[in-house]
């Protein structure tokens, strides 16, 4: 049995869908943007967990103290995207406006805080709670990417995009 | 256990002593811990877990360079774990001048 198929617009379509090319770096880091927004906010919530014991001078092996804690709330998030060739590329965890605290009046950098407590020291016991919130966020950070694009890919091929 | 397996190769290495998760006292010498951090992955089947994986990690302090530790550590974790591991980190800290490495691995929990 023979069947035909006809279709018709094929140019419109055609159109939209040289769009979909000329708009793919736009949508990956639209889609980079939303997976990472997910990571970040993991990230944040992160930073409540973090154990924390007063300081008490220098010892063998200590725990954060609460200033240390303290200088990451609402210092996480995503910095700049940076594109090189074909990829796309953010940093997401303390971000560059953390810049510097002071805590027992030294000057610290708020990054090596948050490394210091994510990798531990040889004086201060790893708490891994970024590389764990990266790690479980992973699954819906990238089902968010996916939506996104999924969902500028409509608005495109309907048009409105 | 696997993880047994990879203690096991970490504390046979000579002239760095390793001990699970941290150390009361910091050693002498050039040392290092290693721990398991959180689950990584898991397959369910039948109501169960079937496969899972731990993400874990060993720190290594030296000195100084110490390239034969350092040869070393890796060479366990190419033993224990295959390729999945690598060295997440190298910092130098200031007030104690040590090398810290941190090498991140995933094992399989069995």
């Amino acid at each position: 049995m023979a069947m035909t198929m006809k279709t018709e617009g094929l140019a419109e379509l055609s159109s939209r869908i040289s769009r979909l090319a000329d708009k793919a770096e736009l949508v990956a880091k639209k889609s980079l943007f939303k997976g990472a927004g997910v990571v970040a906010d993991a990230f944040g919530q992160a930073v409540s967990s973090i154990k924390t014991e007063p300081f008490q001078g220098k010892k063998d092996m200590r725990l954060p103290s609460p200033e240390e804690k303290g200088a990451l709330v609402g210092r996480t998030g995503i910095a700049v995207f940076k594109g090189t060739g074909s990829e796309i590329n953010t940093l997401i965890g303390v971000t560059e406006a953390g810049g510097y605290t002071y805590i027992g009046g030294r000057k610290v950098a708020v990054r090596e805080i948050a490394r210091s407590i994510n990798s531990g020291t040889s004086f201060m016991q790893k708490q891994p709670v970024f590389r764990r919130a990266a790690s479980k966020a992973k699954t819906s950070a990238t089902q968010e990417m996916i939506r996104e694009a999924d969902e500028i890919f409509e608005e495109i091929i309907n048009g409105s995009g | 256990m696997i993880y047994e397996e990879l203690v096991a190769g970490l504390q046979a290495i000579e002239g760095v002593r390793f001990a699970e998760y941290e150390w009361k006292t910091r050693p002498a010498g050039d040392f290092g811990t290693v721990q398991l951090d959180f689950e990584a992955a898991v397959e369910n089947g039948d109501d169960c877990k079937v496969h899972r994986a731990w993400e874990g990690s060993v720190d290594l302090f030296t000195h100084g360079q110490n390239d034969t530790a350092v040869e070393a550590v890796e060479d366990v974790l190419t033993e224990i774990c295959g390729s999945s591991w690598e060295l997440n980190s190298i910092q130098y800290e200031r007030e104690t001048r040590l090398i810290h490495r941190e090498f991140v691995f995933q094992i399989e929990a069995r």
